[in-house]
């Protein structure tokens, strides 16, 4: 089967960060079936607000994986909407000269305040995705965490943009069914061990079409992640859609 | 994709009422668990852990299965219940008992009980191993109604210290858990179905010899081939993938 896989972290915590590790990943993803892999950058680095300098660095690292292998890795524009419209204009720009293709939000406030504002006009403006970590709400977790209602409702507010509700085991049952009827959002099956039955509910309820494979590397093993789509009760077809047909129409790559 | 077939320590049967599953009755799970290339599993009552006294669920178990010849009953022991070492003798006059299952935090009682003395020395004498759950799901997401811990690693590590002679399974660790046992707590082995990191196997073999990993799906609970595919995706000599696939449990259970 070919993949792309949309939720990556190659580099994490400065680890995986030599080229001759990332020349070995490359080649242990490709012998797995996996053709692109979307680099959304060492994100927690620098914990949940980074500042300007920090948030360059991080992309700087993504930049670094695009330029050595152009042929493989998709970088997504790591983004602090906090520190206001002028410093990530700026930097996204610098990023979509790059080759950037998508913008990638954290934990640096929730997806549903004001400041994502700028932003998605931004995203809209440059007819590129935004992929947002998405957790289900607990009393454990700040509010600057984004629960499905939240990222749900930011694909309502912006039509226009291509939403990723990250961390389909994040957010649930729930979480799927919020995101029932918004034909701009996105899920990614990142970020799980693989429990039986979510990849098939969201299947039912959202269509094969809105659910994209990802693995959330290095914090989960690859094969478990296709494992878990490849080894769901849903037609083959619908497999390869998850696996790398959504995600190649999304991002146009051949 | 290298096609190990595998023996597979780690298998429920029965209904969870938290997830819709795949295979709640025997004989979809054979098939399910055929298709994945597993030739041989033991398998536990899932609705044991609910239940006060597993002994019901144990005996309909082992009356059920013998048309699948693929699959092997490990009874659910509940250390509180007083007539544990009786029903034991009746499931070794049914079946050929390779092992039997412990649920510590399911079933309210610690590994520092006195009764695990009586089954320790009851498992040894008959050559019975012992498997030891260390949890089911995953706690960040467990139904609000049902909050129940993993089973806390220094209770393994002394129990591994307390009877040193008698080596055990552990189903359900996650990486960080193994990786702290592997040095402290030498007669312990552990199945890798909630284990998970990038390039996980050549990891965990780091601090685990491979002859104390076994591979274990934690099916009908969680996918079948995903947990295949972490065995037989690794970038591991494949001496070690058969090892960990199949020659560990063939040894440890005398398959």
């Amino acid at each position: 089967m070919r993949i792309i896989d949309i939720h990556t972290h190659p580099v994490f915590n400065n680890e995986g960060s030599s080229k001759e590790q990332v020349e070995r990943l490359v080649g242990y993803a490709k012998n797995l079936g996996i053709e692109r892999m979307v680099a959304l950058g060492d994100v927690l680095l620098y914990g949940p607000t980074p500042d300007a300098a920090q948030i360059a660095a991080i992309n700087d690292t993504t930049e670094k994986l695009l330029r050595w292998r152009p042929d493989f890795f998709i970088g997504f524009c790591y983004l602090n909407p906090l520190l206001g419209e002028t410093a990530l204009r700026q930097e996204l720009d610098q990023r979509l000269e790059s080759g950037f293709k998508g913008i990638k939000l954290e934990i640096a406030n929730n997806a549903r305040d004001r400041v994502m504002t700028p932003l998605m006009k931004a995203a809209e403006n440059a007819k590129i995705p935004v992929l947002q970590h998405t957790w289900a709400q607990s009393k454990r977790l700040p509010k600057s965490h984004s629960d499905p209602a939240d990222t749900s409702l930011l694909a309502r507010r912006f039509p226009n943009v291509q939403v990723i509700m990250a961390h389909l085991f994040g957010f649930g049952i729930r979480g799927v069914l919020e995101a029932k009827g918004i034909p701009n959002l996105y899920v990614d099956t990142s970020s799980c061990l693989p429990f039986s039955g979510l990849v098939e509910f969201a299947v039912e309820k959202l269509g094969a079409e809105r659910i994209l494979y990802g693995s959330d590397l290095p914090i989960r093993e690859l094969g478990q992640c296709i494992g878990r789509i490849s080894g769901s009760d849903i037609t083959e077809d619908q497999k390869q859609a998850i696996l790398f047909e959504n995600a190649r129409q999304l991002l146009y790559t051949e | 994709m290298k096609q190990t077939p595998l023996v597979d320590v780690n298998v429920s049967c029965g209904h969870w009422p938290f997830a819709r599953l795949p295979a709640r009755d025997l004989p979809t799970l054979d098939s399910l668990l055929g298709k994945s290339g597993i030739k041989q599993a033991l398998v536990s009552p899932l609705e044991a852990v609910f239940l006060p006294d597993p002994d019901v669920c144990n005996r309909e178990l082992l009356d059920s299965i013998h048309p699948h010849q693929r699959l092997f009953a490990v009874p659910t022991i509940n250390l509180a219940m007083p007539d544990f070492l009786e029903n034991l003798d009746y499931y070794r006059q049914k079946a050929d008992l390779k092992a039997v299952k412990l649920y510590p935090n399911f079933h309210n009682y610690s590994l520092r009980s006195r009764r695990l003395e009586k089954l320790v020395s009851y498992l040894e004498t008959n050559d019975i191993r012992l498997i030891i759950n260390v949890r089911l799901v995953d706690e960040r997401h467990q139904y609000f109604g049902l909050k129940i811990k993993g089973l806390a690693t220094r209770q393994i590590a002394d129990f591994g210290h307390k009877y040193p002679s008698i080596e055990f399974l552990c189903t359900g660790l996650y990486l960080p858990e193994i990786e702290e046992l592997a040095p402290a707590c030498p007669n312990f082995s552990t199945d890798m179905s909630f284990a998970d990191w990038h390039n996980l196997i050549p990891r965990i073999l780091e601090s685990l010899p491979a002859d104390r990993l076994f591979f274990g799906s934690h099916t009908p609970l969680m996918v079948t081939e995903a947990n295949a595919a972490k065995l037989r995706m690794a970038d591991i000599p494949e001496s070690t993938r058969r090892q960990i696939g199949h020659e560990n449990a063939e040894r440890f259970f005398g398959l």
